[in-house]
């Protein structure tokens, strides 16, 4: 696996050691003194607007976060010490979403991982037409959320709704779909991976596409069975793009704000609200924004350590190739 | 393990490097120029390219959409040339707000108009809040009065002087007091009520008379003792063979308004100075909540089971004969040629009469904050608004009971039934508590509501409803209000 | 290590075929025709949606409402489509999604490519540094800064403008390792014959290295724009005047705003997606290879 992302996205440390040995070997230009201002003119744009926009919000938060910041109010309003921080913690609605936003994590991820995988190892198989399945897969995730929302809330409409419709031929009552804690999952869970499913697919196509023909010439030589050949080439060789997959999954699943948001707002009774529109509904709707800043910082921390983890889980193994 | 990566790196970047890269006519977009020319320093196609964006980009602006791509492009204030009018009406209210700006604009045909319409509730009022805040906000916007009191208290509303709404022909004595009162922050009125919107009792006239719960004159017999309304329910019942009294104890906002309509009747308040104290009675609400809890699980007088919409569409079908709900029900009702009739929500609490209390709230207009409205300006909102409130009659028969007392007491509106028969209630409304986390839609009523709804369908108990109620107000009470005054 | 090269801008091939041309067996075979089979058979699952809310936009509303699964409909009619351009001003809001995306694009592959080339080629003092910030950069997930973002961008009265939109993405950390992989990748003889006929750096960088990345170029390209046209909470939270919103802050608004019926909704979905889904017919293979190669969600 070689991808930018994989160095770039998440293998946080690994491009920095690349570039090193690199500069050793081939940056053998000299440079007259003078000269080296040109680097940092070219980096110049890029760290102002990182300063302005990426840096200077986090630090900014962090300070909100100390504060009894209001959005209705300007300045920052009053010092109050960790007492944000211990309101958070000792949230019970907080830790509800931040449990919301881990459960949708949980079921999109699974089907996430597993089923773009199927579609990316049968797209492998077929000859010709490949254009065809990967325009079905990939162009939902083009479509914009809204619109999304929109055409599956129709499908998911109470009795008039093609489900709905299609149930009652069945003899079956009417699906719920968006009335009940649990069908109001299965329905968010069902429009994500219709909608997102393409990214991952795209990601395992490219990484079907790096492994050699000719290891599989040689197993089918062997008599190995396609189902062989799967097991002890396909699915070993991929397994840095699973993992990859995953883990893009698991960061992306855990900021789902969008689709929720729209389809069920959270509904019914906030039992589908996930961490990130409490942030919103407390930091602006309320104008708590300085406590939704510390909540920020608590998910900020939580995502960090997910992160950890997953470079302990895919480190060892890289180390030893 | 085989060692693939290496080998599969290597051939990747083969691929890749693009000076080594062969030239592929089938992949036209990839590399449009021959390999030569790419190894020349000149590019340009990548350049063309560029060109075509900015081309393109260019383009878009000059063909008509000029002003509102310069508009993102350089920021500007509110627009100077259209008055624009916020509302979160939606369904049949929505449509009758419609006719009436129509008629606005039929009358003032020199002014540009533009109505934008936002989702209901939350939505509505974070996007009100963040035009303001980005220095774009609409002329006139629609606002709940339990949430226009948020609104102004967190500096987001311009006040409206008594002068000026006489210049324009409107006098704040005209309006429901009650509502006024709600509308006044510190002697300064922050909105002009356009209704009071009201819980009220819907009867199926067909079923009721089978019921024999009819008088002679054709209207319901009289509901305000617990007894009385339990027994109406049971009899309502025995006809329709299904339910008693339809409440949608399901949804917990609908759960809130009926705790909040009871729980005032027998004098209670549920926080006080302005959320930051909490005077929850637990023996006056455990009443309440023992008397719906009553009805609901023991009784069978109000069905648990129902979801809302399922008991409001019963209604509408007819097979429903008695029916708790907003006003705001009359439309679909009337539309869906239900025999109806309909009378005030009934006072089951509290000794006298003067007790009597019923759940309500306010729409109004009101002036998002704009420091830069001219006079000549300000004249035309209000004159938009004035426009808009001399149509009340045209309003209240949508249901919601009008504030404009010159509308409230013409002959026209006294004829207007059934709309007529509750329009008394106006004057006893029991609006949200004034809090800043309070008002209709808000996270405050869902979740009180929530608590009240759990304990009414039997999936908690009422001391525990009371706990939990208890537990997050408290919290919420302790919270600093993170509006600008109180 | 895999990452040596986190260059690979592989192509996704479709006319060379998979693995599978060796020596088909029967088993082989039939396996491939299972494959067809179910993939087909998800392929349709796939386009249902975007075929239903098509069909619903073309039905006229009386026929929606007596007969809501009926596929057929005896009076096709464009007449939402109508209503919804009209209504909902679709034409502007394509107009601030065009000029917000495109915007974005070309600042960010100006400022991150420049970034990446200096970090890539030219071994100034600091560099190290630079490529350390970048990486914190991508640990910072940007939903933890729209708070104070939106605060910011108040204080700087940008809030309803396009900047709102365009500034706080263009520093990308993922764009400049992209870029600065490619450059990479490129044999650094090139710039030492540039710098010997005289040549300053920004006119290698512009004039020798920047015309030979046109992969990089495009997928930095195509993640940036598939990224700002589609993104919500931030333009839902920053661009509140009807007059800027973009397609799915927009499209947000006419679902609840303009009393529309059910089919002029769909019309409404349809003419949100139109846009995107049309070009990736065209580009598709370079938008694949885009997402593949910078791996953005």
């Amino acid at each position: 696996m070689s991808s930018a992302t994989d160095g770039a996205l998440a293998g946080a440390a690994a491009p920095a050691t690349a570039s090193r040995k690199r500069a050793g070997s081939t940056g053998g230009l000299q440079l007259k003194s003078g000269e080296r201002r040109v680097g940092w003119a070219l980096v110049a744009p890029f760290l102002v607007l990182y300063a302005v926009w990426l840096v200077g919000p986090t630090l900014y938060g962090l300070v909100m976060s100390f504060f009894n910041t209001s959005v209705a109010r300007s300045g920052l309003n009053g010092f109050v010490g960790f007492q944000n921080y211990a309101g958070v913690l000792s949230d019970p609605e907080f830790w509800g979403t931040m449990w919301h936003s881990t459960w949708f994590t949980i079921i999109t991820t699974i089907p996430l991982v597993i089923l773009p995988l199927v579609f990316a190892l049968l797209t492998n198989r077929v000859g010709r037409g490949q254009w065809i399945f990967r325009f079905a897969f990939f162009a939902p995730t083009l479509v914009p959320v809204t619109a999304v929302v929109l055409i599956f809330g129709w499908m998911y409409s109470a009795n008039n709704g093609i489900l709905d419709q299609a149930l009652a031929k069945l003899g079956m009552g009417p699906g719920n779909w968006t009335v009940t804690t649990g069908m109001s999952w299965v329905s968010i869970t069902i429009l994500t991976v219709w909608w997102t499913i393409g990214f991952n697919y795209v990601l395992y196509l490219a990484g079907l596409q790096d492994i050699p023909t000719q290891l599989y010439e040689a197993a089918a030589l062997d008599g190995a069975s396609t189902f062989q050949q799967m097991r002890t080439i396909t699915l070993p060789l991929l397994r840095r793009t699973i993992l990859l997959v995953t883990m893009l999954q698991i960061l992306a699943s855990m900021k789902v704000f969008d689709q929720i948001y729209l389809l069920t707002s959270g509904g019914p009774n906030f039992s589908t609200r996930p961490v990130i529109e409490w942030i919103y509904d407390t930091g602006i709707t309320q104008y708590r924004t300085g406590y939704a800043a510390a909540a920020s910082i608590v998910y900020f921390v939580a995502l960090l350590v997910v992160g950890l983890v997953w470079m302990l889980i895919n480190r060892r193994p890289s180390e030893e190739d | 393990m085989v060692r693939p990566l290496i080998d599969n790196q290597k051939r990747v970047f083969k691929v890749v490097r693009p000076s080594l890269r062969e030239p592929r006519d089938s992949d036209p977009a990839i590399s449009p120029s021959s390999p030569s020319s790419r190894s020349s320093r000149t590019a340009p196609s990548r350049r063309g390219v560029l060109a075509g964006l900015g081309l393109a980009a260019g383009g878009a602006v000059l063909s008509g959409c000029a002003s509102p791509a310069v508009a993102g492009i350089v920021g500007t204030g509110p627009g100077k040339d259209t008055l624009q009018f916020w509302s979160l009406l939606g369904g049949a209210d929505g449509i009758v707000m419609q006719g009436m700006v129509d008629q606005y604009k039929k009358t003032h045909p020199n002014v540009k108009q533009q109505t934008v319409t936002l989702g209901w509730g939350d939505p509505y009022y974070t996007k009100l809040s963040l035009a303001v805040i980005g220095n774009h906000p609409p002329d006139v916007g629609i606002a709940h009065l339990t949430r226009a009191r948020i609104l102004a208290k967190a500096g987001l509303l311009d006040p409206i002087a008594e002068s000026d709404l006489e210049r324009n022909g409107l006098r704040i004595t005209d309006f429901n007091p009650v509502a006024v009162q709600m509308a006044t922050i510190n002697g300064k009125l922050y909105a002009v009520p356009l209704d009071t919107h009201v819980q009220t009792v819907f009867y199926n006239t067909k079923i009721c008379k089978q019921a024999g719960l009819l008088k002679p004159d054709g209207t319901l017999v009289d509901l305000d003792s617990r007894d009385r309304f339990t027994e109406a329910a049971l009899e309502s019942k025995k006809v329709t063979k299904q339910w008693g009294f339809g409440i949608g104890v399901q949804d917990p906002v609908i759960s809130w308004r009926q705790f909040q309509g009871f729980y005032s009747q027998a004098g209670g308040q549920v926080v006080a100075d302005q959320g930051t104290k909490v005077v929850l009675d637990d023996d006056k609400a455990g009443e309440v909540i023992d008397f719906i809890t009553g009805l609901t699980l023991h009784k069978g007088a109000v069905p648990s089971t129902a979801s809302s919409g399922a008991v409001f569409n019963a209604f509408a079908a007819g097979t429903l004969g008695l029916f708790i709900d907003g006003d705001w029900d009359i439309s679909a009702f009337k539309a869906a040629k239900t025999p109806f009739d309909m009378t005030r929500f009934p006072q089951l609490f509290g000794s006298v009469p003067t007790d009597y209390k019923v759940q309500a709230d306010s729409h109004s207009l009101v002036l998002p904050r704009n420091s830069g409205r001219s006079r000549q300006r300000l004249d035309t909102t209000l004159q938009f608004i004035k426009s808009i409130i001399s149509q009340s009659l045209t309003w209240g028969g949508g249901g919601h009971i009008p504030a404009y007392l010159p509308t409230d007491r013409s002959e026209a509106y006294k004829k207007l039934k059934p709309n007529s028969n509750y329009a008394a209630s106006a004057r006893h409304a029991a609006y949200d508590p004034d809090a800043w986390y309070s008002g209709s839609g808000s996270h405050f009523e869902s979740v009180v509501g929530g608590y009240l709804s759990a304990a009414f369908t039997g999936q908690s108990s009422v001391s525990a409803a009371l706990k939990n109620m208890r537990r997050d107000l408290n919290r919420l009470a302790k919270t600093k209000s993170p509006l600008k005054s109180a | 290590m895999a990452s040596t090269a986190p260059v690979a801008m592989r192509r996704l091939d479709s006319k060379t075929g998979g693995p599978l041309r060796v020596k088909a067996d029967w088993r082989s075979r039939a396996f491939t025709q299972l494959s067809w089979t179910v993939l087909v058979l998800f392929g349709l699952i796939w386009i249902f949606p975007a075929f239903w809310s098509l069909d619903t936009s073309l039905r006229p509303e009386g026929e929606i409402a007596a007969h809501p699964a009926a596929f057929w409909s005896s009076h096709w009619t464009f007449g939402a489509y109508g209503t919804v351009w009209k209504n909902a001003d679709m034409l502007g809001l394509y107009v601030n999604s065009f000029l917000i995306s495109t915007l974005s694009v070309v600042f960010t592959v100006a400022v991150c490519s420049m970034a990446g080339f200096a970090i890539a080629r030219i071994r100034f003092r600091g560099y190290r540094l630079v490529t350390g910030i970048a990486l914190a950069g991508l640990l910072i997930p940007p939903q933890i800064g729209i708070l104070p973002m939106f605060r910011e961008v108040q204080s700087m009265h940008l809030l309803n403008t396009y900047w709102s939109n365009i500034l706080p993405g263009i520093a990308a950390p993922v764009a400049v390792f992209v870029f600065a992989s490619f450059f990479r990748g490129l044999p650094h003889e090139m710039a030492e014959s540039a710098r010997v006929d005289g040549a300053g750096w920004f006119r290698i960088y512009w004039q020798v290295y920047l015309p030979l990345c046109r992969p990089a170029v495009a997928a930095v390209s195509i993640f940036t724009f598939i990224w700002s046209w589609n993104s919500f909470l931030w333009p839902l939270l920053t661009l509140s005047s009807p007059k800027v919103m973009t397609i799915p802050v927009g499209l947000n608004s006419i679902q609840t705003g303009f009393g529309l019926i059910q089919g002029q909704i769909m019309a409404g979905a349809v003419l949100g997606a139109l846009p995107l889904v049309f070009v990736f017919l065209f580009f598709q293979r370079h938008i694949v290879e885009g997402v593949a190669n910078t791996g953005i969600k």
